[in-house]
């Protein structure tokens, strides 16, 4: 169990007794969400084989916009089948005496937990929080902390301990400072970005020391990219088509000084639109290029991602998502039909598909096929 | 017995032409500034609740909104599904706070025709506010009695392009200038929206419309109903309560 566990459980369990007695005036709300999994998998090299999982998701929130908050959100998931065995195998590698097969174990998740203070001119922010800077779905070469998290069927982003400085300028416009709190201070990302609205256009500028902490995090620790000096623009808008684009460059850091020679360089650009409120098309191709080595969670040369979702009603939905590495020939193929089967209650039918190095970090998986099913409750 | 009843419907016509050609005969301007005075205010708070009934299921959908004059707004979502959802609006444009993923993300202009969290409200309903008479040319167009109450009827034709819908019609309360019925037409002259006034309060000297129902007729279902409580007006608000930093807080 890892300190993120420790978090989880003394914190959530602490404030689930606390807030079961707690007046709104107090200012504590406990809520969150079951979800039940269960697939079946199948790889090039691999059987059939089962897994599947029973998630608690317990979101707090605390204070109030006024003067401080405090915001948290964790899963507690208990594995089966070929997750658990994942999970029990470094014990067992490491002669940790094995549980009994079949044991269901925890695997807890902290996402969120930080505390956020507003003075009259600045917001503070301390804690693990998901710093999104991104204007692309999964595509985000601006965005050094909030990584997509491939493996999640929403193409979520994870959570980065960090501290934050928030200078609003305007109602549209703003300086942020971020540092992340990495175990070792050169491993960890701090820098600034102004953001802002030009003609209904919003937009970003950013400057980060990137010791390539982060990077490595997000890519499971394939590569670890020098530490570098980050620039980036981003933008989102409407030109007809929803339009969102990044550029980002990323200059080597060396002896306090920057190495353009190594340099890499990543450009996204993302189109949106909708028909008759009931198709929505997401189109991303972003470009990685440049002598340097590349950083982010996708470093393959040239990558496309499509997304098409269909709404029969406000109860039913399709989607169809591929991200794809053209250089690679590498893809990952998702596909969801979920239904608001009861009042909170949401069932999916999902599958997954995929195969080859999707990141471009050097690593190849064989060709893998998942099907499964998901109930999510909220609460 | 069949002649008594054409008899009553034919009385009750006539009363309620009677009660209609009451009223007094006012421009459509005129009618539009006086339903403008009910409907421009400082700045309002409430608490929203949102039906939307799907035929076999209504999902139900519980809001706190701030808003000040026409441009600007401010909703959050509290119900269980949507905990946290906010959006900002900000003259024409529209922004959407995800707290799950504290992403705030600026809407897209093409899909400011579909529905607010799945209702039969558009975020372009929502946007357009009173900027009526800045996208519609205004005319009477007659009277009527809706429920018992004398209406003007205002017949409202798109004079710029990017009005949401080329004509309206509007029933007027003739004596608490409340719109209690609006039809949204097509070029083609297709029926795409009703909304009908299920209550309307007063506050202080202002009648204010606290609940209605808007039906897409384009859509399956039963249309959302929605209900306004603890409705302040010019309620004093935070000066940056239209920002992106407090969308995010």
């Amino acid at each position: 169990m890892d300190r993120a566990a420790t978090y989880l459980l003394a914190v959530f369990g602490a404030f689930a007794v606390f807030s079961a007695g707690a007046q709104e005036e107090r200012g504590l709300r406990l809520f969150g969400r079951f979800t039940a999994d269960a697939a079946l998998a199948a790889a090039e090299d691999r059987d059939p084989s089962y897994s599947g999982y029973s998630a608690l998701r317990l979101d707090l929130r605390g204070g109030d916009g006024e003067s401080a908050k405090l915001e948290g959100s964790g899963d507690l998931r208990l594995l089966y089948g070929d997750d658990a065995a994942a999970l029990r195998k470094p014990a067992e590698d490491a002669g940790t005496p094995s549980l009994p097969a079949g044991t269901v174990l925890p695997y807890p998740e902290l996402k969120k937990l930080f505390v956020s203070v507003y003075l009259e001119g600045a917001d503070l922010s301390l804690g693990r929080m998901i710093v999104n800077y991104g204007r692309g779905t999964v595509f985000s070469p601006a965005d050094l902390f909030a990584a997509v998290d491939t493996a999640d069927l929403a193409l979520g982003r994870r959570g980065t301990d960090a501290v934050r400085l928030l200078l609003p300028l305007g109602p549209l416009s703003g300086a942020d400072f971020v540092a992340s709190l990495a175990p070792e201070a050169r491993d960890g990302t701090a820098g600034g970005r102004f953001y802002g609205n030009l003609g209904g256009w919003d937009f970003g500028a950013a400057a980060f020391y990137d010791g390539g902490g982060l990077a490595a995090a997000a890519s499971g620790g394939a590569g670890d990219p020098p530490a570098a000096a980050a620039f980036s623009l981003d933008l989102k808008g409407d030109a007809l088509l929803g339009v969102s684009a990044e550029a980002s460059a990323r200059l080597p850091w060396k002896d306090g000084a920057v190495d353009a020679g190594g340099a890499s360089y990543a450009a996204m650009l993302g189109v949106d639109y909708s028909l008759g409120g009931a198709w929505f098309l997401d189109l991303e191709y972003l470009a990685v290029f440049g002598p340097g080595e590349a950083s982010g969670v996708f470093r393959g040369a040239r990558n496309l991602f499509a997304s098409l979702s269909w709404k029969a009603d406000e109860l039913t939905a399709a989607d169809a998502r591929v991200v794809l590495n053209l250089e690679e020939g590498a893809w990952l193929g998702i596909a969801t039909l979920s239904r608001s089967i009861a009042g909170r209650t949401m069932a999916t039918l999902y599958g997954r598909f995929g195969e080859g190095d999707l990141t471009g970090s050097g690593a190849s998986a064989p060709a893998f096929y998942a099907a499964g099913c998901l109930l999510t409750v909220s609460f | 017995m069949k002649r008594f009843c054409a008899f009553l419907l034919a009385a009750a016509a006539a009363a309620t032409a009677t009660v209609a050609q009451e009223l007094p005969a006012l421009s459509g301007a005129e009618i539009l500034r006086r339903l403008d005075e009910n409907n421009l205010y400082g700045t309002i708070r409430y608490r929203g609740t949102m039906e939307i009934d799907l035929g076999r299921r209504v999902l139900t959908k519980e809001l706190v909104a701030v808003a000040q004059g026409a441009d600007r707004a401010f909703v959050e979502f509290v119900n269980s599904e949507d905990r946290g959802t906010r959006y900002l609006k900000i003259g024409k444009d529209l922004w959407m706070y995800f707290p799950e993923e504290q992403e705030t993300v600026k809407i897209s202009g093409h899909l400011l025709k579909e529905g607010l969290m799945g209702s039969d409200v558009s975020y372009e309903d929502a946007l357009e506010a009173a900027s009526l008479a800045e996208k519609y040319d205004v005319s009477p167009a007659g009277v009527d009695t809706l429920e018992g109450r004398p209406c003007y009827i205002l017949e409202l034709k798109a004079k710029v392009r990017n009005a949401p819908y080329e004509v309206q019609k509007f029933w007027v309360d003739g004596e608490r200038f409340v719109t209690l019925k609006a039809e949204m037409y097509a070029k083609s002259g297709k029926l795409l929206k009703e909304s009908r006034a299920l209550g309307v309060e007063r506050f202080d000297s202002r009648w204010f419309v606290t609940e209605l129902r808007m039906e897409d007729k384009l859509r399956k279902g039963g249309g959302t109903r929605f209900a306004m409580r603890e409705l302040q007006f010019d309620a004093e608000l935070p000066a940056d309560q239209f920002s992106l930093r407090r969308l995010g807080r």
